[in-house]
């Protein structure tokens, strides 16, 4: 379509503008154009990553869902056990000494069977108790972490086979009761593994507060691992009770480190929690 | 294209032909940084196309008048593309940057700004060389075939930002009633 315009004089442009006007149209179209498909390009890369990430997150939430569950069971069948192996028998002998042929017995029989029934049950109640207390420690609920971890390292050095100890420096900012618990609980976790598997001679528990941050330090001279480890352990199959302490981790929005130290006599353990809200004692 | 065609069936619009022009690419401008306004997220970047296109806009009164009502603008028309440009790569920048919403290049808009990079890209050259060269007859042919054929393609990839634009669907007609009344009746 073309257009009548206006003419002063009338000039013939050369073909070096008619190059120019070419190539540098070419040339802008092409960067233009380059600049617009590298953009879609580049998102569809991010996409496509993002996509990949969230799978792997899925597949790890997975993980430790299964993991989480197959604790769950062998908690039950621990607990079942317990009571079938242990309170079943004590009570079944309790009912022996109790039969309907007793009143038919002499005193001094009678008397014997009501003690030795009292004391079978004495052991039972106890058993029992032990149970409960290992299953929901009373000390943690009624005064607090540090003395729910000082009773459970008592428990451990007093079997003898463990030098265990444990100093809180400064808890006066007391976590969230259900804090305290999930932290109990990783504490409880990270010794029964070093008990287990690490043949060590002493475990020492030490407890720091830092800038809005609660640091639980677990050292020991046994065989550890490193932080790889405990990654790669998680991504695997194995290490049940390592996935149950990294999905407790993830409740308190903390870390955990596994680390050995730079003397390379000790391996430790840090965890790391950001307090918000705590109760602060009085 | 219409506009020149309203102003060749006009002969008095002849005289004002390029007047009309540098009118139309100050409403252009005017238009475009309206709607990267709006569009853009970053409040520094809001202020920076009001005081752009201020700025803009006073030097292209200056310039228009220097130039004079018989010659094209090409001065303002570089600078005013080379404004829309650097408008068009922050909003894509900002875009590529939200990695919250990566698929924006299905929406209309971006469908919208790659029309106005195509369209400024293509005629940067013809504005520039317009106004030393628009006498001459080949200029001339040259300048057509591009302006024009830069100009389909712009509005096909319009259309097709509109037809983008109407397979979203609308929210639902189904609006609460604004006083739940929770007492039996």
């Amino acid at each position: 379509m073309k257009f009548s315009l206006t003419l002063l004089q009338a000039t013939q442009p050369g073909n070096n503008i008619s190059t120019v006007l070419f190539f540098g149209t070419m040339g802008m179209l092409s960067l233009a154009v380059g600049l617009v498909i590298f953009i879609v390009f580049h998102q569809r890369r991010v996409i496509r990553y993002q996509m990949q990430l969230q799978e792997m997150e899925e597949e790890q939430q997975k993980i430790l869902l299964n993991a989480s569950i197959r604790w769950q069971e062998e908690e039950r069948q621990k607990i079942a056990a317990d009571l079938h192996d242990d309170a079943g028998p004590l009570l079944a002998t309790a009912r022996l000494y109790l039969n309907e042929n007793l009143v038919n017995q002499d005193l001094s029989t009678q008397l014997q069977s009501i003690y030795n029934a009292k004391q079978i049950i004495d052991d039972t109640i106890q058993l029992i108790r032990n149970i409960s207390h290992s299953l929901m420690p009373p000390t943690l609920k009624n005064f607090g972490l540090e003395s729910a971890v000082n009773d459970l390292f008592q428990k451990i050095s007093g079997s003898g086979v463990v030098n265990a100890s444990c100093r809180f420096h400064d808890y006066r900012q007391r976590l969230r009761p259900e804090q305290e618990l999930l932290v109990f609980r990783v504490i409880q976790e990270l010794v029964n593994n070093i008990l287990k598997h690490s043949g060590s001679s002493f475990i020492h528990v030490t407890q720091n507060y830092s800038e809005e941050h609660f640091f639980i330090r677990l050292h020991h001279d046994g065989r550890g691992i490193t932080q790889s480890d405990f990654e790669r352990l998680n991504k695997s199959s194995l290490g049940l009770g390592l996935k149950n302490i990294q999905s407790r981790v993830k409740v308190l929005h903390g870390r955990i480190e596994f680390e050995k130290d730079l003397s390379q006599a000790y391996y430790k353990v840090t965890l790391d929690i950001p307090v918000e809200d705590a109760e602060t004692l009085t | 294209m219409l506009l020149n065609l309203f102003i060749l069936t006009n002969q008095q619009l002849q005289d004002y032909y390029f007047i009309i022009i540098k009118v139309t690419t100050l409403i252009e401008l005017l238009l475009y940084s309206f709607l990267f306004y709006h569009i853009v997220k970053s409040t520094g970047f809001k202020r920076l196309i009001i005081t752009t296109t201020i700025i803009f806009l006073l030097y292209f009164i200056f310039s228009g008048w220097q130039s004079g009502s018989n010659t094209f603008d090409s001065e303002s028309s570089a600078i005013g593309f080379l404004v829309i440009m650097g408008y068009c790569i922050f909003y894509l920048y900002e875009r590529v940057k939200d990695t919250q919403n990566p698929f924006f290049y299905s929406s209309p808009t971006f469908l919208v700004i790659v029309s106005i990079i195509v369209y400024s890209a293509g005629t940067f050259f013809p504005f520039i060389y317009a106004r030393y060269y628009l006498n001459g007859e080949n200029f001339l042919v040259e300048f057509d075939l591009i302006h024009d054929t830069l100009y389909i393609v712009k509005n096909i990839i319009l259309c097709f930002a509109i037809l983008a634009q109407n397979k979203i669907k609308p929210d639902s007609k189904y609006k609460p009633p604004k006083k739940l009344s929770l007492k039996p009746k």
